[in-house]
Order: C-alpha cells, then sequence, then structure tokens
C-alpha cells in the first residue's frame, strides 16, 4: 500500500504487537475457547501484513481459508469440549511441557541466528532481476497461477490427491 | 549567534509544518470514510422504512404512520429507543466474548464496502482483487456470531450460532464460484479483478451488455446464496423462532441488540449492492446509445454532475433490486435444516461449477 513512512511504521508496529500478544494468548490462556479466538486474531494480522506488503491476493486467500474455514472449525470443536474438565488435572510444569520448551527455545534460537544471517538484500536483488520482467506484463494474481500450472505443477496436483482421499475419507467415515 | 538562532528556528517551523502537513493527510484519509459511514446508516434506515412499508403492503395493513411525513422517521425512533434500554449482561455468561461479539459481525460487514464503487471510479480502495475482498472479509462475520452465541450461555443462543456459521459457511462456496465466472471475463480484458473493471467491462451496449444476459444461472444461483448469507427469511434458520427464541440474539438487549438488527440490514444493503456492480451494470445509465459523461461534456462542473447522476444511478438499482429480497420474506416458508444443506451442497454447489466450466469452455473458444 502507498502510504506516508511514518503510518507505514505505526501500523507495522501495532500489527506486530497484536501478532506477539495474540500467539502469546494462544499458548498461555487456560480457557481452549480464548486460545482459539486468539488464533483467530494472529491470523487476521498475519494477513493485514500481506496487505501491508502490497500481496492483496495472498491476504484474501489467508483470511478466507485460514480465518473462515480452519478457525471457524477450530472453534467448532473447541466449542464441543466441556470446560471445566480442563481446570481439574491442570499441573503448572510437567515433563512434556519441559521437553516442550526446549523444542521451542532451540528453535527459535535457531531462527533468530538464520534470520540475522542471512544477507536479505542479495536474495531480493536476484529474485527481482528474474521477475521485473514478468512484473511489468501481469498482476500478482495471475503470477502464481502462471507459477502454479508450470513451475508447480506436480506439488499442486499432489495436493488436490491428498484433499480428494481426505474427502473419501471424510464421507467413507460418515457413512457407516 | 543572532543568524545560526533563526535558522534554527525556520527549520523547526519548517518540520512543524510538515507534521501539520501530515496530520491534514490523516484527516483528509478519513473524511471519505466517515462520508461513506454516514450514507451508509442512512442507506440502512431507507431498507428499514422500505421493508415496513412493503411488508405493510402485502399484508394489507397501514404500516408506520405517525413518526414524521409517511413514518420515514420511524427507524430513527427505533434506533434511540434501542439506545435507551437497558444493556442487560448475562451473569454466568461469558461477558468478555457476550460484548466483543456483536461488533466483529458489524466490522466485517462495514469493511466490504470499502471495495464498492458508487459512482464513475467513486470507490474508497479500488484494490487488484475488489470482490475477492468482499468474499473473504465477509467469512469473518461467523466468528463473532459464534463468539456471541458461546458468550450468552444459552442453549438456543449456542444453536443459533452454531447453524449461522455452518450456514454462512456453505453457502460462502456458491457465491465465490459465481463472483469467479464474472471475474475470468474481467481478467481476460483488464488484467484485474477490481470492481471497478467490472462495471467498465459491462459499460458497452447499454441494458444489453450486462452480465445479467452473460450469467444467467450465475445470477439466480448469487441470488439465493446472497439470501442465505443475510439469513433473510427462506433462510433464517439462525433465529427462527418458533424453533430457537431468536438464535444468537436471544440474550441481547439494547444497543447491542441494535447492532446485530443493523449488521442484517448493512449485509442486505451490501450484497444488493453487490448484485448491481457484478450483474446490473454498475452506475451506467443503461439506456443504448446514450453515454453521461458525453452529455454533461467534460468541465468541472459536469463532472460533478455526472459523478452525482452516477451515485443516483447505482442506488436506484440498488433499492429498485431490494423488492425481491423483501418481498421473497413474505412469500417463501423457511427451509428445515437437512433441506437448506442439501440445496447448498447438492443444488447450489454443482450449478455454480458447471457454469464456471460453461464460462471458462466459452472464454476459451472466443480466444
Amino acid at each position: 500500500m502507498d502510504l506516508s513512512e511514518p503510518i507505514h511504521d505505526f501500523l507495522l508496529v501495532f500489527l506486530g504487537s497484536g501478532l506477539i500478544l495474540g500467539g502469546l494468548g494462544v499458548v498461555l490462556l487456560p480457557n481452549p475457547i480464548y486460545s482459539a479466538f486468539s488464533l483467530g486474531l494472529v491470523l487476521v494480522c498475519t494477513s493485514l501484513f500481506y496487505i501491508l506488503s502490497n500481496s492483496y491476493f495472498v491476504a484474501a486467500a489467508q483470511l478466507l481459508i485460514y480465518v473462515g474455514a480452519i478457525n471457524v472449525l477450530i472453534i467448532f470443536a473447541v466449542m464441543f469440549m466441556n470446560g471445566s474438565e480442563y481446570y481439574k488435572d491442570f499441573h503448572l510444569w510437567t515433563v512434556g511441557d519441559g521437553i516442550t520448551s526446549m523444542v521451542c527455545i532451540s528453535l527459535f534460537i535457531s531462527l533468530i541466528t538464520t534470520i540475522s544471517d542471512t544477507s536479505w538484500y542479495g536474495i531480493i536483488w536476484t529474485t527481482r532481476s528474474n521477475q521485473i520482467i514478468e512484473q511489468d506484463f501481469i498482476s500478482n494474481s495471475q503470477q502464481i497461477g502462471i507459477h502454479l500450472s508450470t513451475d508447480f505443477f506436480l506439488p499442486f496436483e499432489l495436493i488436490s490427491i491428498i484433499l480428494l482421499v481426505a474427502l473419501i475419507g471424510a464421507i467413507a467415515v460418515a457413512r457407516q | 549567534m543572532i543568524i545560526d538562532t533563526t535558522e534554527i528556528e525556520t527549520i523547526n517551523s519548517f518540520s512543524k509544518l510538515e507534521s501539520l502537513k501530515e496530520v491534514y493527510g490523516i484527516i483528509w484519509m478519513l473524511f471519505p470514510i466517515l462520508t461513506l459511514v454516514l450514507g451508509i446508516t442512512i442507506g440502512v434506515l431507507v431498507i428499514v422504512w422500505l421493508e415496513r412499508e412493503i411488508s405493510a403492503g402485502i399484508q394489507q395493513r397501514i404500516g408506520p404512520e405517525y413518526a414524521g411525513p409517511l413514518g420515514i422517521l420511524q427507524a430513527l425512533a427505533d434506533g434511540t429507543k434501542l439506545l435507551l434500554k437497558e444493556n442487560l449482561i448475562p451473569s454466568t455468561g461469558d461477558t468478555r466474548l457476550f460484548s466483543i461479539g456483536p461488533s466483529i459481525a458489524v466490522i466485517s460487514i462495514f469493511l466490504s464496502y470499502s471495495v464498492i464503487p458508487f459512482g464513475d471510479h467513486l470507490v474508497l480502495a479500488d484494490l487488484s482483487i475488489g470482490v475477492f475482498f468482499w468474499i473473504a472479509i465477509s467469512s469473518i462475520a461467523p466468528v463473532g456470531l459464534l463468539m456471541s452465541g458461546y458468550g450468552s450461555n444459552n442453549k438456543y443462543s449456542f444453536l443459533g450460532g452454531l447453524r449461522a456459521a455452518a450456514q454462512s459457511i456453505s453457502y460462502e462456496i456458491p457465491l465465490a464460484l459465481c463472483v469467479l465466472s464474472i471475474s475470468l471475463r474481467v481478467i481476460r480484458l483488464s488484467n484485474s479483478l477490481s470492481t471497478v473493471d467490472i462495471v467498465e467491462a459491462q459499460s458497452k451496449y447499454g441494458f444489453w451488455g450486462w452480465n445479467l444476459w452473460r450469467q444467467p444461472i450465475g445470477f439466480i444461483v448469487f441470488l439465493i446464496s446472497s439470501l442465505a448469507e443475510c439469513e433473510r427469511l427462506p433462510f433464517d434458520l439462525p433465529e427462527a423462532e418458533e424453533e430457537l427464541v431468536a438464535g444468537y440474539q436471544t440474550e441481547y438487549s439494547g444497543i447491542k441488540f441494535g447492532l446485530f438488527y443493523i449488521a442484517s440490514y448493512l449485509n442486505l444493503l451490501v450484497s444488493s449492492l453487490f448484485v448491481t456492480v457484478l450483474y446490473l451494470g454498475g452506475w451506467n445509465l443503461s439506456i443504448p446509445y446514450i453515454f453521461v459523461p458525453e452529455l454533461f461534456g467534460i468541465n468541472k462542473r459536469g463532472k460533478v454532475f455526472g459523478t452525482l447522476i452516477g451515485i443516483f444511478i447505482t442506488l436506484a438499482k440498488t433499492y429498485l433490486f431490494l423488492f425481491i429480497p423483501i418481498a421473497t420474506r413474505w412469500t417463501l416458508p423457511r427451509l428445515r435444516m437437512d433441506q437448506l444443506l442439501n440445496l447448498g451442497w447438492k443444488f447450489l454447489l454443482p450449478i455454480s461449477l458447471g457454469n464456471l466450466l460453461l464460462t471458462t469452455s466459452s472464454q476459451l473458444l472466443s480466444l
């Protein structure tokens, strides 16, 4: 989006804090309903980030699929659980928690080191030189379509077969 | 020393000017948004009045007549009453979810107004994805309905919220497929999905250039599924008063109930505005061989007049179209839940897929 520098920065900080708060809420809130709704907040903030960086189609797809379908399904599932069961066997610290926190902290540290080590400008310039000719003629969503039907054709087809298998499996389970 | 201080002062004043300019810029950004919100609110009041009058006509009653001439101020009086009523909150419910729910439902519908072109290029945000922004944003509303259904700690509210979410998810797919089959032609003509380009693509041949004639099946499917998205009467299962007292709005009172009420009418207005933009030629005059811009010349006053005419034509088409959903409300009985899902998944989805296939093949042949 063509915004002036301070407004852009303000929106960036605002969305970023929303994302971090939402992510912390997903992990830390004891009531699973609140966790599901804050997951929705995280997904909305991510799609607003896409809008801020001019990729509208990805933003719309993110909203439609992740918030409109997946998050609503998660809320559906969580709402049918009985909330009070969760408070009874709620231990503050178990072995599983320790292992999970170790894995998460090591992942976080490795991500931080790779992000600071990578030279992002080099990557941007090498990819931009390839794309600069394409970008002049066609819009963003058309580029996605072209790449899906040429470079990423095999993964695309494989994913659609997996979805078809899941659909048939769900119908088979539901008919019994 | 004296020169230095004056220089610093001039620099300071310059930076102050810059910041003032930015503030003015922000205010200038807010001005069209506030105008749009005000206009939409007036539009909703008009719809409420229209619905009361038309229902009265269909049922051979008189309808509102005391508040203002012809009862025009009736909706305003209702709104004031809701503002002044006591705001009840269920004691064992979840207060936070209960209060956030209605605002999410209203905000997500208000956001979708930003891509509607009211006049010649008179649109708040001319995004390249255009209509898909509407479809993506309107998929947030069920989250708000689920939230309020869960937060009120009431079986009826809970069932209503679940029904609303299931209904809007299942009818969003045919809606998106109809929009897709329209935008195929627009992509070929002008390389974008923006709503302005969709209207421009229908501007030739006046009345005969409407997408209604190109996509008759798509129009019917869009009509049915937009009625279902608005939860209007043949599909108003989430608030069916015989089964669930009032669905997800059972526990609400005062202005929070008013927010749900406004949200349903906002949804009705936005979907009929989108019918106008997608199928009925938008702001164009739609009489063949007469073009509005040529009538009023190119000077500034002519342009302003042309824009006003464009807004008037869009709104006239929208409100004329609104007679169909309002008359449907008093004509058709409510569906059962299984009938609703059968209609959505076994009838509308295959038909809209077939429509998409037909459109794609005709596009390929004409290339």
